[in-house]
Order: C-alpha cells, then structure tokens, then sequence
C-alpha cells in the first residue's frame, strides 16, 4: 500500500481524537520545515474541538502557523494575517499604534447588517485577538464552510476564527527560546500640499472663480514667493513640523517549554512597543503615541492517572496606550492636511506657540501643548479541561469538561492642561509696509489629572461531552457529542448575554478513501423571545479520496487527489438589537417644560418597535473543493467553490415603514436575501536543488455577493435600488467630464444643486427628465470590500540562508474621494499638489482632474458622483525576509542550539493605480499605514 | 476505584450544570426595563408618558434646537429660524443657510438636499407625536387615576392629536387621520397601516370633533406650576383656528389654487365649492373661545397691566404669567444649551459666536403699520437717493406702539432706560449693521440672555380670536358694531385709535391688516397669505422685498431705499409636497404641480 509520506509518519486514523489534543507537537519541526506552505502542507490541523488530518478533512479550512504570523512585525495580529489564508480579505484603515487592527472578511460580506464573525481561542469565544502575540499560537483557522461551523449553530454563519494555543511536547531538556526584533516604521504615503505662495495664488484664482474680490497682495505673494519673512509670510507645512521621519516598534519573547510523560508546559513572556510618529513630545506635558503591551501565557499538561488527562491555561495581556489629550488622532491628521500653509508660523520668534481666535488649535500645538490622555487595559483567560478515558466501558470512549474564566478591564487616565498662544495680527503702516505683532491670547494652565471611562467585561463558560473513536477493521468512527454554555456580561449592561448550545458529529471513513461527516447544533441565545431561541444546525460533508482507488493509485505524477463537498446551515445572531422581541419604554429627562422651569419633567416613551418574532439570520452554505499533490508530493493545489444563501437576513423596517407610523428608532425583521459565492485557489511548489531549497506559492480568491432582496424604501427610478447590487454599492450621479462654457450649461440639462459654472461638473440625466437631481443618482464604482483577493511567496534556503517574499494584493474594489482629500479653500483648508495641478481652468479644460476651484464648499462638484470614485488594483510587497543561522558548530560550546538573524520588512513596496497618490486604504485620512524595516534574531537553548 | 469516582462526579457535575441552567439560563434576568403594562400601572408613569405626548406633539412652535443629526426638535418654524423669514414679514441678515435662503428664491420641493422636510416641515415628527398621543389614548384607562382625571388626561392627548392634525392640514391639505396606534408586528402588516389622505372636508370634520371632544373633559385652569397645560380655552382655540382657515378662499372656494384634474385630489386640497356657512361657523367658533375667555376661564382678557402701550404690548411675549395667554409652551432649560439667541437677537448684542441669524422687519411689511394717530406713513423713497439719518429715525418713531415693541431699529435704545442707543451704520463690531430690511426683530427677543430661562412661546393668545371673529363676521356680512368692537379692543389695548365700519371688502383689508400688526413674527403671516389666497401678490411672496439702507456717510448718516432680494412664488406652493418617500410608498397622492 502506498501511503504519502505524512500519513506515514503519523496513522493518524488510528489515533482517537482526544489524544491528538495532547499529542506532543513534534509536528512543529515539520511545520517549520513548511513554512509559508502550511495552508496546505500541514498534515495536521486544529478543527473546532479538536485536531484532524488534513488528508481525512471534508470541511473548508484554511490554518496557518503562528510562526507564519511572526514573520510580519506589526503589534496587531488581524495585520499578520494578510495573505496568509485563502478566503480571508484583509483591509487597513488606520495605521495608528494600538488602533491599527485589519478589517477581515471571511469569505466576503454576508448580510446587510452586522458581517462579524467569531473568534475562538483554544475552543471558547472572546472579544477580540489582535492583541495576542504569534509566539503563544499554535495556529490560525478559518472556518469557512457549513461543515466546519456547524457546531457554532447560531453564531457561525459569518465564519469563524479559530486560535489554537502552543502547549508543552516532551522533552530530554527545557527548550528555550528567544526571539527579538527591531523595527523602524515610516508612513508609507504622504499627501503632497502646495507652499504658501502657490496656495495664495490658487485662492486668488478660486474668489476670483467665486465671482469674489481678491484677498492676496502682490506684495504678500512675493513674501511667500521669497520667504523673507518667516513670521510675516509664513510657509509651513504641518506635516514636516509635527512630525519626525520615523517611529519604532520592538518585541520580545522568551518561551519556555518541556516537560516529561506526566507534565507538560508551554510558557511565555513577551513585550512589544510600538510608538508613534510626533516629533519632540517629551512624556511630561504631552505624549508622542505610544503603545505597550505585555503577553504571558502558562500551559500545562498533565497526565494525573494512566487516562485522566488535565489541562490547566492562563493566558493574558496588559495593554497600555498614550496619545496627544484633547483631541482624536483623526482629527489631528486632518488639521495636518487641511491647515493652511500661511496661516501662521508654528512658533513666534520668541517661541511662543501661535494660534487664532478661529484656528486656535496650532497642530504642532495640540501635540505640544496640551498634556496627554492614556488607556489601560487588561486582559486575563484561564482554562481548565479535564478528559478522561471511558475504555473500561467501550474502547475509544471519553468524557471530558472544559470551563473558562474571562475577563476584561479597561480603564483611563489623563494629565491635561491649555497653553498660552500668541495671534499674529498683520497690520498696513501709512508707509504701506506691513508689520507683525502678537495678540496674547489663552492662559497656561497646571496640568489637570484624572481618570474616566472605565469598562469591564467577563465571561464564563463551560462544555462537557464525550467522544468516541474506534476503528473496526477497514471503518474508522470518531464522534463527539457536547453541551456548551457561554456567559458574556459587560460592566453596566442589566442583563448578560448568554448562549447554550448542543452540539456534535459524527465522522466516518471507510478504507482511508471515503469520509464523511454529520454535524449539528441545537443552539440558542437569550436575545429571542421564549420558545423561539432554539435553532437546529446541520451540516453533512464528504470526501473521496481518489488517489487511492485502483485506476490512480499507479499514477506517478499525481500522487494526491481528493474531492470533497460540504452542505448545511448556519445562523447569524448579531445585527438586532438586544431583546427586541418585547416592546419597551425608555425614560426621558427633561421631556417637557412647565412655566418657566429650566429643568423639564420626565417623561416616557416607547422604544424601538418590538419584533416578537425577531430571529437568526440563516444561511444555507454549500462547497465543493479539491485537493491535489503532484511530482512526488513538490506540488501541492486546492480549489474551492462555495455558494451562500443567506435568507431571514435582517432589514429595517423603517425603511418600508409610512411616515405616518410616526415610529423613530430602526426596527428589524428578518426579510432580506444574498447570494454570496466565489473561488479560492491556492497552490505550493517545494523543490531543492542541490543544497538549495526553494518553495513558490500563491493563493487567489474571488468572491461576489449580489442583494436579492432588500426591502428598501420605494425609489423613484429603478437604478436607485441597492437590491440586484452587491452588499454596500455607492450610488452618486455620473459625472460625464466638465462644462466647457455657458453655452454647454444652457444646453444641458438643469443642475438644481447650485448654479453652476464652466469647470464645474456635468452629470448625466439618468431618466431624462431634463434636471439632473438626486434622482440620476446610479450605482457607482464597484464594493469597497474587495471582491479579488491574492497573494503569492517565493522563498528558499541555502545552507544557512533562507529567504521568503510575500506579495498580497487585492482588486475589484472601488474607493471614495471624500471629505477634505477633495475640498481645497473651504474653511481655508489648503491645497493639494493633486488638486492644484489638475484644477479645471478655461486653458486646462481639455486635460484637467479637478474641478475649478472654489472658496465656497460647492454643492454641485463636492457631492457622491463617479468622479470621485476610484476603481482600484492594489500589489504590495507585504513581507520580505533574509535570515541566516549560524553553523551548529560555533554554537553548541556556548550551549546555544540555533541562532538565526534575519532583517525583514513589512510594506516594502505598495503599486497601485489609485490617482490620486494617496495611500489605496486610508486614503491618507488619519493616521497613516505605515512601512517597517526590521532586524532581530531568534536563539533556541 | 479512583476512576469511577471521579466518573460519579464528574456526571453529577454534568447533570447539576444542565439541570440548573437549561431552564432559565437563556432567561432574561429581572432588570428595570419597562413594558406598556408597568408604564399605566403606575401614575407616574401614566404623567410621564403624558408629558411625553406633549413633548413629542412639538407645540413649541420655534425652532430652538439646531443638531445637524437629530433634526427632531423642530418641524415648526424654518431651519435656523422663524416662518417670518419665508413671508414678507423678514429677512435675514447672515448666512445662507436658513430654511428661507431656499424658500425665498424656489429652490425647494420634495426631495433632495432642499427638500421641504429639512428646510422647515417634516410630517413624520407630526405623526410621531399622533402616534404617542395614539398609545396614551388607548391606554390611560388602565391607569390608576380617578375617572374624571384619567377623562381630562385622555382630553389633553385628544387635544394634541387634534393640534399635530392641523399641523399637517394647515400645509398639506388633506391628510392621512391616524386616530388609533397603527401597529406593526411584521412586514405584512406594512402595507395595512399605509393610509391614505382625507379629503379636506374629512381632515377639519375630524379637528373640530375631536376638539369638541376634548373641550368636554379639559379643566379651564391648573394649579400654577403646570402652566402652559391644555385648558378647555384651547382646544376651543384650536376649532376656531381650523374652521377659520376652512372657510378661508385657499379651500373656501370654487375654483382650486391651481387647476386639478384629478376629482379626488381636488378634494385633497381644498372644498369642492364656495359655502358662506363656513364662515358662519368660524365666526361661532371665535365667538365661543372669547365667551370662555369671559365666562370660564377665570381671567383670561387682553392683557392691559402696563401704563406705556408699547411696553405693555412687548410684556404679553415676554412674561409667561400674561393672563392672555391660552396655550403656550416652553422648550426649555437655559439659553445657553439652546439656539434661540443665536437666531432670534441681533447682531452680537446679546450672542457672542459666530454668524448670528439676524432676524429684521422688511418695509414691506413696516408699511403695515400705521402711525400712531391712525393715518398712514408716507413712504416716498425713491431707489438711488440719499434720504438724512433722521428722517429715517422720525418716520420709523411715528409708528404704532406695536412697531416700537416689535422692531428694534436703529437710533434706539436695546434695554429701554440704558442710554445707550445704537446707531446701526457704525456697529459693524456688533454686527448690527448685517440686516436687510428696517430693522431687527425685538418682539420676545428683548429679554432674552444667556443663562437665562428660554421664553415660552405663544401657541394662542386671546387676540387672534377677536381677529378670527371680526374677520368671520365680515365675511357673512354680520352686525357691523360686532365687527368694528372685536377690531377696536385689539387697537385699544395698542393705544391705537378706533376704526369704523366702511363696507365688506375694505372692512376685510382693514381687519387683515390689523392681524398683521397684531401678529408679526408670530408665526401666523406665513399660513395667512396662503389661505387669502395673496402669496402671488407682488411684494407679498413674490418680487422686491425692501430695505432702508443706513450709510456712516463720512460723518453724515444717510440711507437709501434698498430692495435686497427679489423673491420667488409658484401657486403650487399653497400647499407643500408631500415627501417624495412617502408619494413613493404608493399610498399618498402628491399636492398639485409637485
């Protein structure tokens, strides 16, 4: 018989499930043999409740490494996941330390409402796990198919994330590891502004546009033009004076782990910090970002009789994070981006901080000036599981109990305080020179310290159940059937938010060629009305291994071949809000006023309508995939193809609802219909040459959902409707280039937001009705989640050396100008380089990529049109990495079994088509994404 | 044996966990969370879900609030300040971005960014407080008042369902009645709640029931802590408002203010022909509202408490104890947590931030007023010339008491007494050169300051029913006396002199004027000239609106005539429009030309 080789080193189908729990982890050396090809080469992998072969697998699961995850240094774990799993797209959208978490979507978007999905860690839900460290993770999965969230019942139909810790193997000796690293971060997009002298002429030229007087001298323009003057012509770019050039991110870890056939541990201690980018923040009276965080975790295995086995875990974080008091970091960002570059010099010549009576905030002031707020947060999980071997009763049966205690404190803490500034007042003298003297203006004041904002929550939650496994001659069957209950309460919240659940499966795999597997949940929440808060889950799924049959088994160049398809059902449990089957009242203060009272009686009022049979969004998910190895084993595909019916999804009411109910708050019932589907496709090419090891991979997914029923409010025109369109579709009009002149305005039809002007917009009538209102509003551009996901890595190892590069990328997503990245002048908001070189002017017209420019916030050209919409393709270099370890030989004198060094860096490179140069996620508002270029070294005793 | 042991406990674990949790863990603990049933067991609540029906049925009929995301507090009054600025009446003076700015020049309708429903009327908060008034009407019964008290309480919401219904028909025409809760459980029963308007006739059958209803239970006073509750006096009030504007030309008529194709829909907009009894009924139903006031109310007369008729006249707006006053409202707290100083006083001397509203009289509608020995004004400006600063101060100083109390305009002083008078052409640090008309607005405004009470405002006062009763009375060509006494104790109590009876038709002049006089800047202009059916009139809401236009004049102040806007009218505009959401839900029938 010819086995590949994984199955050969582990016959897996004859070791009971339960004991793969605590199976020693041998397989890591193999994992890190495999790195960057887990997704597929791993032969094992951790399912919900357990682990399984990859080969025996009839469910839609893509895992990787925590040791993959290490390889991207960010402080955010949801950012090490970009490209590393088929199926799973990852957005940034801030950049800031502490706050700069991915947005993940597990195959796509799902519902009109609340796309979340679960995450578990070690087989119990949290809130959230960005800030668990790689180093204490065995692996990542995600679930994506009804046979591999099945026993989620109720809460999986989004997906889920499943997060397995590392645990003790047995061992001669204490390993010991330590892993370090030093990044230096730098922002990988800046917007570009004009200077003072070119901002001075384009507002010029908008008032003039504006049909206003003009507001600059010549004499001031050639102030700005020679920049003679600093303080009476000032030229500042806000961005160049708040900021240094780079920040910092370093971690530590020290991982501890052996232990013998009675006791086994994994332990670990790790520091991060990351820091932000404000320059000259001393720590006293202001704060650059910083963000700080402690990991610890402490596993232990133990056999306490010859069939009892215990687990006892705790894990938790400390977390601490310091900014700027006073002001949000978005709102930061934009006065960096929208504060003139002549409003006034950072400081006045004395060094004073300057400031206006309408722009008092000086951004390089509101970093310096104005104290610093902190939060604090900590997070501790324990977890206790003991299983214990029923053989006495029937071979291969146990019994096991897991409990888990959570919780989560948060609290704040700021030292504030205001700054004197100084306002540079311009005056003509009779001689026509312009002098400068300053206008005090604001007070210093002590530093004012205390604490706000203090949040908790806990969780308790418990499972119980047995398992069974067994092999009767050429049939093997493995089952588990288990009760859960999960208890999640947050500080103030009246009632906890509780969950119970019934759950099992039964596998069965007859000659290692033909699997197949029923699973089911009978869960239910508290937030439906009594009688209806169960729901029953199944999911049926197999598989056949075609490789093993006669007319394959022969074949040399395919060595592998399984199909495998997967059908079943799943819920949806967020969206609503809580206990919105009753209807309730809701007090009010100060309601209404009697006589001349200035504090008014109480009143009440009903709530949000109530939905008595408010329920789960359902989902009926089917996959069908493939998995093949080719060339003894060097090359490794998978395919997937999943189709989502997810019905009962929620919709507003309200929407629907005529005025006249007089109802005020959304009320949701369950109506609408997605059709979700797509492909995912991953392939791995391991090969040597010589002593030369290398490895090509890559992944591609595409996935498309389309609205089949929405319930929307009735529109006018049928292209209004988001129903026919996929999830979040922007609608806006469709701007067909600029008018030329008055002769193509009075030719065209009526524009009724403002009068318009030649170099204004020109939109297209949609229904031709001859004005072009919110009713031509269309659909535009394409989803903002994007619906192409791929990435690719190529690596190898020579001798000492290894290499890896991860390129990720995504497209067919659109993006949305808005906001101040497209509204020069307003509020004396500067102006771009973008914006000032592609503005509209009578001798541009042919060529230009902005519209004319205004002073006022012009209601025709600054609206949701197609102009403003970007389809974007995005490539970026995520990864790279060179290590080098060092000969054994030199090491092993000083005790030390591997030392490796390696440098690497994340967001090498980014390519995209987005015009303008802006950063394709962020767009440039907020804080930044940022480019890291690290060095470190991991040592193993 | 030790593994059977631990087998025992480990299943009595088990089963304690399932027994113990199965049954109530998905339960939602007890917690304060209230239900319909606990609201009207308590009387408490039962009160507070009254105040409720008041507080969203909006009698405050100002725009105090201003929250560019919760629009809820106004659906009266234009988006950042008073109807005023939409009728002849006023201008603004800063900014663009009032409900008017769009108004004024047409560019409003349906939908959109300039919909009707931002600039100054969204039907939904109407029905919102119907709705409310609906639940309490219903319920109060269960509650664990006395009979006569739960019967009064039920009177008061009867009463602000009536008010929201006017509301709406006072815009739209014939409405949607919603006089039950219209309940939904699912997306089925959507489409039975969709109910369809009422013809006009049905809309003013169902406001003067249900006043008369209400006005069987409602006390004719409270103990003084509840002022600004509902008496009997106002839902009498609110009859006699509705059925005077049902016999008014807009509806009283044979011909539609546009022309109507459609049967049905004419009568939507107005009855399907002229019927003189409409006015009869109006005139009893003013006539009864000034017999309670005599008879009932125990004290409500035109108020008279001050020696100097001006102040006298600026005390009824300013004091909430005036005993005129037959139903206001307050919408409270302080007035620095609030928007009315910004919109209602002038320039910076009373507001401190940035871009006051500034409310000012036009000369259109100064010319209204007459000086105060009863002959009118000469207003001879001719645009381009330069007329002396003093000419400006005398002539404006020759007006009605009522204008004095009304307009603060420029030579005079802010509080009466102070000795400092502001000369407009030179107080641009105070903004008080940003106005267009003659004047700022000073009725109600004069006493307002930040961190003080904000002032109640009107809904009735006993005026407008000796008005209401006179212009009835003309119509059916009633007793003459009858009609020049009603006229003559408004001007009397202004220290204006009498008037006496001419004919029909320049008695009717005669009394709209007087009305306008009365009621400037109270919010009743604006549904005037629609329902006399005179918005299309030159200078009214449509064409030049004027100014005088005060100079420094290097030392010797001048002003011109200055017409500073010219303004917009289409008849459709007698009516709104529905919003386009609604006529797209398939159950509304839009307003004509919309």
């Amino acid at each position: 018989m010819k086995h590949n080789i994984f199955f050969k080193t582990y016959k897996l189908r004859r070791i009971p499930v339960w004991l793969l729990l605590t199976l020693p982890l041998s397989i890591q050396a193999q994992q890190a043999k495999n790195e960057g090809v887990d997704s597929i080469g791993a032969t094992i992998i951790n399912v919900p409740f357990g682990k399984q072969s990859k080969q025996s697998l009839t469910s839609a699961i893509s895992s990787v490494s925590g040791s993959s995850l290490r390889k991207t240094q960010t402080a955010t774990l949801s950012n090490t996941l970009f490209g590393r799993l088929p199926g799973l797209a990852a957005v940034q959208t801030d950049g800031e330390p502490g706050y700069d978490e991915g947005s993940l979507y597990i195959r796509g978007q799902h519902t009109l409402r609340d796309n979340g999905y679960i995450v578990l860690l070690d087989g119990f839900e949290i809130d959230g796990f960005n800030q668990i460290t790689p180093d204490e993770i065995e692996s990542v999965s995600v679930l994506k198919d009804a046979a591999a969230l099945a026993m989620y019942g109720i809460s999986g139909a989004n997906g889920a994330i499943l997060i397995t810790t590392r645990r003790g193997v047995e061992s001669k000796k204490i390993n010991v590891t330590f892993n370090a690293r030093y990044g230096v971060q730098a922002p990988q997009f800046m917007p570009k502004l004009k200077n003072s002298y070119d901002y001075a002429s384009l507002y010029d030229e908008a008032l003039k546009n504006d049909g206003l007087p003009q507001l600059y001298s010549q004499k001031q323009l050639d102030g700005y033009k020679n920049g003679t003057d600093p303080y009476l012509y000032p030229n500042v770019n806000w961005y160049d004076e708040a900021l240094k050039k780079t920040s910092s991110i370093q971690d530590y870890t020290l991982t501890f782990s052996g232990g013998n056939n009675f006791a086994r541990y994994f332990v670990m201690g790790g520091f991060m910090n990351n820091s932000g980018l404000y320059a000259n923040t001393d720590n006293e009276y202001n704060s650059n970002i910083k963000f700080g965080r402690y990991n610890f975790r402490a596993n232990v295995d133990l056999n306490l009789t010859k069939s009892l086995v215990a687990q006892i875990d705790l894990g938790g974080r400390v977390e601490d994070r310091k900014y700027p008091a006073n002001i949000t970091t978005a709102d930061l960002w934009r006065s960096f981006a929208t504060y003139a570059p002549n409003l006034y010099s950072v400081y006045t010549p004395d060094g004073q901080l300057t400031g206006t009576a309408n722009f008092p905030d000086n951004p390089v002031g509101r970093i310096l000036g104005r104290g610093w707020d902190s939060r604090h947060s900590r997070d501790i999980q324990a977890r206790v599981r003991l299983q214990q071997k029923l053989d006495a009763i029937t071979k291969g049966l146990s019994v096991f109990a897991t409990a888990t205690a959570s919780s989560t404190y948060q609290s704040a803490y700021y030292k504030t305080r205001t700054y004197a500034y100084a306002e540079p007042i311009v005056t003509a003298s009779a001689s026509g020179e312009d002098s400068l003297y300053y206008l005090q203006r604001g007070v210093n004041t002590d530093l004012v310290v205390g604490t706000s904002g203090d949040t908790e929550t806990d969780r308790m939650a418990a499972q119980f159940g047995f398992q069974y496994s067994n092999t009767f001659g050429k049939q093997d069957v493995d089952a588990l059937v288990m009760y859960q209950q999960d208890k999640y309460s947050v500080f103030g919240d009246q009632s906890a938010y509780a969950k119970q659940n019934i759950m099992g499966r039964v596998r069965y795999a007859l000659l290692q060629k033909y699997y197949a597997e029923v699973a089911f949940s009978y869960s239910g929440t508290s937030n439906y009305a009594p009688g209806k808060r169960f729901g029953f889950f199944p999911a049926l799924s197999g598989g056949w291994i075609l490789s093993q049959e006669n007319f394959l088994k022969h074949s040399k160049a395919l060595n592998f071949l399984k199909l495998r398809g997967s059908i079943g059902l799943a819920g949806n449990d967020k969206g609503a809000s809580r206990f919105s089957y009753n209807q309730y009242w809701e007090g009010q203060s100060n309601a209404y006023y009697w006589g001349t009272a200035t504090s008014g009686s109480a009143g009440i009022i009903q709530s949000a309508l109530a939905n008595p049979d408010i329920t789960w969004e359902r989902s009926m998910m089917a996959d069908i995939g493939a998995e093949a190895r080719f060339f003894k084993n060097k090359l490794s595909v998978e395919a997937d193809y999943f189709y989502e019916r997810r019905y009962d999804g929620l919709v507003n009411m309200n929407d629907m609802m005529p005025g006249m109910s007089g109802l005020t708050a959304a009320s949701y019932i369950n109506r609408a219909v997605i059709h979700n589907r797509g492909i995912e496709f991953s392939a791995t090419y391991n090969d040597r040459i010589g002593s030369f090891n290398y490895f090509v991979g890559g992944q591609f997914a595409f996935i498309k959902n389309k609205v089949i029923a929405s319930y929307e409010t009735p529109k006018a025109e049928s292209y209004r409707y988001a129903q026919g369109k996929p999830i979040g579709q922007r609608f806006g009009l469709e701007a067909i280039g600029f008018f030329r002149n008055e002769l193509d305005i009075a030719s065209s039809p009526t524009q009724t937001f403002t009068t318009v002007q030649p170099g204004d917009l020109k939109y297209k009538d949609q229904n031709n009705d001859g004005i072009i209102d919110i009713n031509d509003e269309t659909a535009i551009g394409k989803p903002s989640v994007p619906e192409i996901n791929y990435s690719f890595n190529v690596g190898g190892s020579y001798k000492g050396f290894d290499i890896e590069f991860l390129f990720q990328g995504n497209a067919n997503k659109s993006v949305y100008l808005t906001d101040y990245t497209i509204v020069p002048f307003v509020n004396n908001a500067t102006i771009s380089e973008w914006a000032a070189d592609g503005r509209w002017t009578p001798e541009t017209s042919n060529n230009a990529t902005f519209p004319r420019l205004s002073t006022i916030s012009n209601q025709n050209n600054y609206r949701a049109s197609s102009f403003w919409v970007r389809n974007i393709a995005l490539l970026r270099l995520r990864n790279a990495e060179l290590g080098y370890t060092l000969p054994g030989k030199a090491l092993s004198r000083a005790k030390i079994e591997k030392l490796r060094l390696f440098v690497s860096a994340v967001n090498l490179f980014t390519s995209d088509n987005l015009y303008p140069n802006v950063d394709p996620e962020t767009l440039s508002v907020g804080y930044p994404t940022l480019k890291t270029y690290s060095f470190g070294l991991n040592l193993n005793f | 044996m030790k593994n059977s042991l631990f087998i025992k406990n480990f299943s009595f674990l088990a089963v304690v966990l399932l027994m113990t949790s199965c049954k109530r863990f998905l339960e939602k603990p007890v917690s304060s969370d209230v239900t319909l049933n606990d609201v009207f067991a308590s009387k408490d609540k039962t009160e507070q879900a009254l105040w409720n029906v008041y507080s969203t049925a909006l009698i405050y009929e100002f725009p105090y609030f201003y929250n560019a995301t919760d629009l809820s507090h106004y659906h009266y009054g234009n988006h950042w300040g008073l109807l005023a600025i939409a009728t002849d009446e006023a201008s603004q003076g800063i900014g663009n971005y009032t409900g008017p700015a769009y108004m004024n020049v047409g560019n409003w309708g349906p939908s959109g960014g300039n919909s009707i429903k931002y600039l100054e009327f969204d039907s939904w908060y109407c029905y919102r407080g119907i709705r409310n008034a609906n639940i309490f009407i219903e319920n109060v019964d269960k509650s664990p008042f006395s009979d006569n008290e739960k019967a009064a309480m039920k009177a008061e919401a009867i009463f602000l369902r009536a008010l929201m219904h006017f509301d709406l028909m006072q815009r739209l025409g014939g409405v949607p009645i919603v006089d039950q809760t219209l309940k939904v459980g699912s997306a089925e029963d959507i489409q039975g709640i969709k109910v369809p308007r009422s013809t006009l006739k049905e809309t003013v059958d169902f406001i003067v029931n249900q006043c008369d209803e209400a006005a069987k239970n409602l006390p004719n006073s409270y103990e003084s802590k509840y002022r600004g509750r509902i008496v009997k006096g106002a839902a009498l009030a609110l009859k006699s408002r509705t059925l005077l504007y049902a016999a008014s030309p807009l509806w009283n008529s044979n011909e539609p203010y546009v022309p109507v194709g459609d049967a049905k829909l004419r009568e939507m907009v107005g009855y399907p022909s002229y019927d003189v009894n409409r006015w009869q009924l109006a005139a009893d139903a003013a006539k009864a509202v000034l017999d309670w006031a005599a008879n009932e109310s125990g004290g409500c007369v035109l108020y008279k408490g001050l020696s100097d008729y001006a102040d006298n006249y600026e005390q009824i707006f300013l004091s909430p104890y005036v005993p005129e006053i037959i139903l206001d409202a307050g919408y409270g707290g302080l007035t620095t947590d609030n928007y009315f100083i910004r919109f209602m006083t002038p320039g910076k001397l009373v507001y401190g931030g940035v871009d006051p509203v500034n409310h000012a009289m036009t000369l259109n509608y100064a010319k209204f007023y007459q000086k105060k020995d009863g002959t009118d004004q000469v207003w001879d400006e001719t645009e381009g010339v330069q007329y002396p600063y003093s000419t400006y101060k005398t002539k404006l100083q020759e007006l009605d008491p009522r204008f004095q109390a009304t307009v603060f305009y420029s030579g005079q002083e802010w509080v009466k007494g102070s000795g400092t008078h502001y000369d407009f052409y030179a107080s641009a640090d105070k903004l008080l050169d940003q106005y267009n008309g003659v004047g700022f607005l000073r009725k109600f405004v004069k006493g307002a300051a930040t961190s003080k009470p904000a002032p109640r405002w009107i809904t009735f006062r006993l005026a407008e029913f000796y008005l209401n009763y006179a212009e009835a009375l003309n119509e059916v060509n009633g007793d003459p006396n009858e009609i020049v006494n009603a006229v003559n104790a408004i001007r009397r109590r202004a220290g204006m002199p009498d008037i006496s009876y001419t004919n029909q038709a320049d008695m009717r002049e005669k009394i709209r004027r007087e009305r306008n006089v009365e009621f400037a800047f109270e919010q009743q202009r604006f549904f005037d000239v629609r329902r006399w059916k005179i918005a299309g009139n030159e200078g009214v809401m449509k064409g030049g609106m004027w100014g005088l236009k005060l100079n420094a004049g290097g030392g010797n102040p001048y002003y011109t005539l200055q017409k500073f806007q010219s303004r917009v009218w289409d008849d459709k505009m007698y009516l709104y429009p529905f919003k386009q959401e609604e006529v797209d839900k398939g159950y509304i029938v839009q307003n004509p030309g919309w």
